[in-house]
């Protein structure tokens, strides 16, 4: 219980560091943002005082004092759920941007990383079963340069096989125009069509390490004394199997953290590419026309999403494996 | 009496990059029922590799390549179906290994590890949980906590004992027992082998010793065989062997082994390194270690044959 | 040198892996030689298919596809080479000093290191692309460096943590040598290969994300970048929607898939090289 305690304090002090570290990298950008949009309000012809509140509106921070106030000013409106608003779509809540895209992304990264862990794992089974042969060989191969290949540029090539070439899949969007989101058959079958290619993307970029993990940990895993063992314990094959596969499973859960990262990482891209209204897209479109508040917004609560995740997988690992104390 | 196994020309062979290696060379022997066996030799001599050709799952690569193992009732294990060989695992013939604390799943509960033994030999779950808890009073285990205990919650002499209790669960005809004591530190030593002795003497259960220490096994087996180089050198009852070796390997090894009380001059390292699988002279393995050497044992291999009553040695010199 | 041909021929995957290597690393070597000067446009040969003169075809505004290629080959891979090898560095440093420096300073540095492993890599570097600019070849190789170093650390830490452990550290500690030299000489030769064969990996992470700024746009298109090429045949010449323009797609793609399997084959030879117990264990 302590530990979990412990945990939670760890956790609730990595978002702050994320927090302060997202405050501070904008304040470092090359002709600190604030004082230039502050500026292009007064050449507007804003008075000073307008053009103040209007930047303190927008990036809840006020221009012209010590850069500590400012970030406590921020933090204080952070901790209030107020995140700024969007510089793009004029007078937009970052909070509502953020939280509108959130979900299409949490959705699709979580079914990249279920089917990407089972392919992974059920290859990783197969070919520690048959290492030293070239089939063994063959998958190890395929999973590491599918692994080592970035994913726009996965993303960019289903998008031309199975959009331009073949007509097979849409090119954008997360549903059709003509539905209304919701729990409706129709608009469900069509979000279904329309993430095909997305998640997709995320199995293939994905698969690679966990086979690779699960491999390494299965070939350990069938020489522990226990499983022969288990063997002579008269066990059925399926038993067998079930002891090798819990036994080598549980220690990839450690490896949970870094693929969620490099998942979110990619949605940057694969959203991008594919137009999908996630945050990874929010991201980069906000990126590009350089929109401080919405840059933070994605980025900190993509980062605290991932940290809760983390939390949550750290709490389940310690009810699956007896040997870790919650 | 009848033997409960009968092991006849067995030979097996560990394919290396430097040729096969002979790890078991050629060897037979017998365990009658009730009777308890020590299988004694240096490291690299084979006995493990025996005992894991007991259950036909000698570890990768290495490969059967003769003989025959034959159970009690002419079961013979080598033509057994996998799935018979499944059925008759455990419920006729079990192992306690070397290293007992890795041989329980790690992420079960012993209950759990009980029942699903129990489930593989299709016998009630609570009939095995109440076997499981009578074995553990024999053993001085509180059996309330031991059972819903996880493996790492158990101390090193705990989890032998359980996975001895585990042995004995489905009442088998045979256990093979690999170095039982030597992960243990002396107390839990003494207490293990007391178990065995007391089992021993309470049942008909027969028991194969495998140990490179003869001394700590000496008060639980009836019968001794050496191995060295991969062949049997010595057979014979344990008073004998202790009190009276016969071959030169036996007696330094038995020369070997520090006394309890007396004078510690008397023990005598064996001279030079075990005999070289890879490399394995024409006459004699032990030949060059051996201090009554003569020419023929550079040249030709010494046969088993009877020495004395159940008592069987393969020397030139003798 | 023969072992090291001997491992590279077990499999032929590792030879594939090697000549890919060299070849992109020779394209990156000469081609500013081949191509001192950037691709000419041609506003009569717009989208020209493959031929002898063009062996990729032309670009939107008729400059040569291969000339292209080439010429990124030397920014990829320089870059990311810097950025993979900054990258160890700091790992590296960090994780020697976690294990090595006592239980506070680790306690710090693995709390830090943990941070970076959870911050999404690639979103940090975009914003760092765009806060601090690419503005030259260091610049970046450091960014692409910054936000992925935390495993390498890690990794050093636990094996500083096994080394220090064992017997040899211990005598040389009783000899009173000093803890530095310790370091340097008996702990940082064991931990070698494992850097090594990250090396190999850092650098498919810095193809990856250093193509990817590119790609995104995000960052002013001054280099000749294979990223660029993609980002223009996806958007705006709408190369992609066109069989007739379709090298200018497959071109960029080809080259990124081709360098990241030579990589990632490469490192599966240069591990069994430098890690004595893998050639044993065959």
């Amino acid at each position: 219980m302590t530990k979990l305690l412990r945990r939670l304090g760890i956790s609730v002090l990595m978002i702050f560091l994320v927090a302060a570290l997202t405050f501070f990298l904008i304040r470092l950008m090359p002709g600190n943002p604030y004082e230039v949009m502050y500026h292009q309000l007064l050449m507007k012809g804003m008075s000073q005082q307008q053009a103040m509140d209007q930047v303190r509106s927008i990036m809840n921070a006020i221009p012209n004092q010590p850069v500590l106030i400012q970030f406590v000013e921020w933090l204080g409106q952070l901790l209030h759920g107020n995140m700024g608003t969007s510089i793009q779509e004029t007078g937009v809540p970052v909070t509502e941007l953020v939280l509108n895209a959130l979900p299409w992304t949490l959705v699709t990264v979580s079914l990249g990383l279920v089917i990407s862990f089972f392919i992974g794992i059920l290859l990783g089974v197969w070919s520690a079963s048959r290492r030293n042969s070239w089939v063994s060989g063959l998958i190890d191969n395929v999973g590491s340069i599918a692994h080592a290949i970035p994913a726009y540029v996965t993303a960019v090539a289903l998008l031309y096989l199975f959009n331009v070439v073949w007509h097979v899949f849409p090119s954008s969007g997360a549903y059709g125009i003509m539905e209304t989101p919701g729990l409706n058959i129709p608009f469900l079958l069509s979000f279904l069509y329309h993430i095909v290619l997305p998640v997709g993307t995320y199995v293939l970029t994905g698969f690679g390490s966990w086979e690779l993990a699960m491999k390494s940990t299965t070939i350990t895993v069938i020489n522990d004394d226990f499983m022969m063992a288990a063997r002579l314990r008269g066990l059925p094959r399926e038993k067998q199997m079930r002891y090798l596969g819990w036994n080598s499973i549980l220690p990839l859960f450690t490896s949970f953290m870094l693929s969620l990262g490099a998942m979110f990482g990619g949605s940057v891209f694969i959203e991008g590419t594919y137009a999908f209204p996630g945050i990874g897209n929010l991201f980069a479109t906000a990126i590009n026309s350089r929109d401080y508040p919405v840059i933070q917004g994605c980025f900190l609560l993509t980062t605290t999403t991932i940290i809760v995740a983390n939390v949550i997988a750290d709490f389940a690992y310690s009810k699956l494996d007896p040997r870790i104390q919650a | 009496m009848s033997d409960v196994v009968q092991v006849s020309r067995l030979s097996i062979v560990f394919p290396s990059d430097q040729g096969p290696v002979k790890a078991v060379d050629n060897i037979s022997f017998t365990v009658r029922e009730g009777e308890s066996i020590g299988i004694v030799g240096e490291s690299g001599s084979g006995k493990s590799t025996v005992a894991f050709a007991l259950f036909d799952s000698v570890p990768d690569p290495g490969e059967i390549t003769g003989g025959e193992v034959t159970y009690e009732g002419g079961v013979k294990l080598f033509e057994l179906s996998e799935e018979a060989k499944r059925r008759f695992y455990w419920s006729k013939a079990s192992m306690v290994f070397q290293a007992a604390q890795n041989t329980l799943n790690p992420i079960l509960r012993i209950s759990q590890q009980i029942e699903d033994i129990a489930d593989a030999h299709k016998m009630d779950k609570r009939a095995a949980l109440a076997r499981a808890t009578e074995l553990f009073d024999t053993m001085y285990i509180d059996s309330g906590r031991v059972l819903s205990a996880y493996p790492h919650e158990l101390s090193g002499g705990m989890k032998q004992r359980v996975s001895i209790a585990l042995a004995l669960l489905l009442g088998p005809r045979l256990v093979v027992l690999d170095e039982p004591t030597t992960a243990l530190d002396v107390i839990s030593q003494a207490a293990v082998l007391r178990i065995l002795d007391n089992v021993r003497r309470e049942s008909a259960i027969s028991f194969v010793f495998i140990t490179h220490d003869i001394s700590v096994i000496a008060h639980v087996v009836d019968r001794v065989i050496v191995m060295y180089g991969g062949k049997i050198v010595e057979t014979g009852p344990v008073e004998k062997i202790v009190a009276n070796p016969s071959h030169p390997y036996t007696r330094g090894l038995i020369a070997s082994i520090p006394p309890l009380v007396g004078d510690l001059s008397e023990t005598r390292a064996l001279p030079g390194q075990p005999a070289n699988l890879l490399n394995l002279p024409k006459g004699c393995a032990f030949a060059d270690r051996c201090e009554l050497k003569q020419q023929r044992c550079l040249t030709e291999m010494p046969q088993i044959r009877t020495i004395g009553p159940d008592a069987e040695a393969a020397c030139h010199v003798l | 040198m023969s072992t090291v041909w001997k491992i590279f021929r077990r499999r032929p995957s590792r030879v594939v892996g090697l000549v890919l290597l060299i070849f992109f690393l020779f394209l990156a070597i000469f081609g500013p030689l081949m191509y001192p000067h950037g691709a000419v446009p041609d506003p009569n040969h717009i989208y020209a298919a493959p031929s002898w003169k063009h062996i990729l075809g032309t670009d939107y505004a008729g400059r040569d596809i291969w000339e292209q290629i080439v010429q990124g080959a030397q920014n990829v891979l320089f870059v990311a080479l810097l950025g993979a090898f900054f990258t160890i560095v700091i790992g590296t440093v960090v994780g020697l000093a976690a294990g090595y420096l006592g239980p506070v300073i680790d306690n710090i540095l693995m709390r830090i290191t943990d941070m970076f492993l959870t911050i999404p890599s690639i979103a940090l570097t975009i914003i760092l692309a765009v806060t601090v600019g690419l503005s030259n070849y260091v610049m970046m190789a450091a960014i692409l460096s910054f936000a992925s170093w935390g495993g390498l650390a890690r990794a050093i830490r636990s094996m500083v943590l096994s080394v220090r452990e064992r017997s040899f550290v211990e005598v040389s500690l009783g000899l009173g040598l000093s803890r530095w030299r310790i370091l340097l000489k008996d702990v940082l030769p064991n931990l070698m290969p494992y850097i090594i064969v990250h090396l190999m990996l850092a650098l498919t992470s810095t193809v990856y994300a250093e193509v990817g700024l590119f790609y995104l746009g995000v960052v002013p298109f001054k280099a000749d970048n294979w990223g660029v090429m993609l980002n223009y045949a996806t958007g705006g010449s709408g190369a992609m929607y066109s069989t007739q323009s379709i090298m200018f797609l497959i071109s960029p793609i080809l080259a990124i898939v081709l360098l990241q399997t030579g990589i990632v084959l490469s490192a599966d030879a240069v591990n069994e090289i430098v890690d004595p117990r893998l050639r044993a264990a065959r």
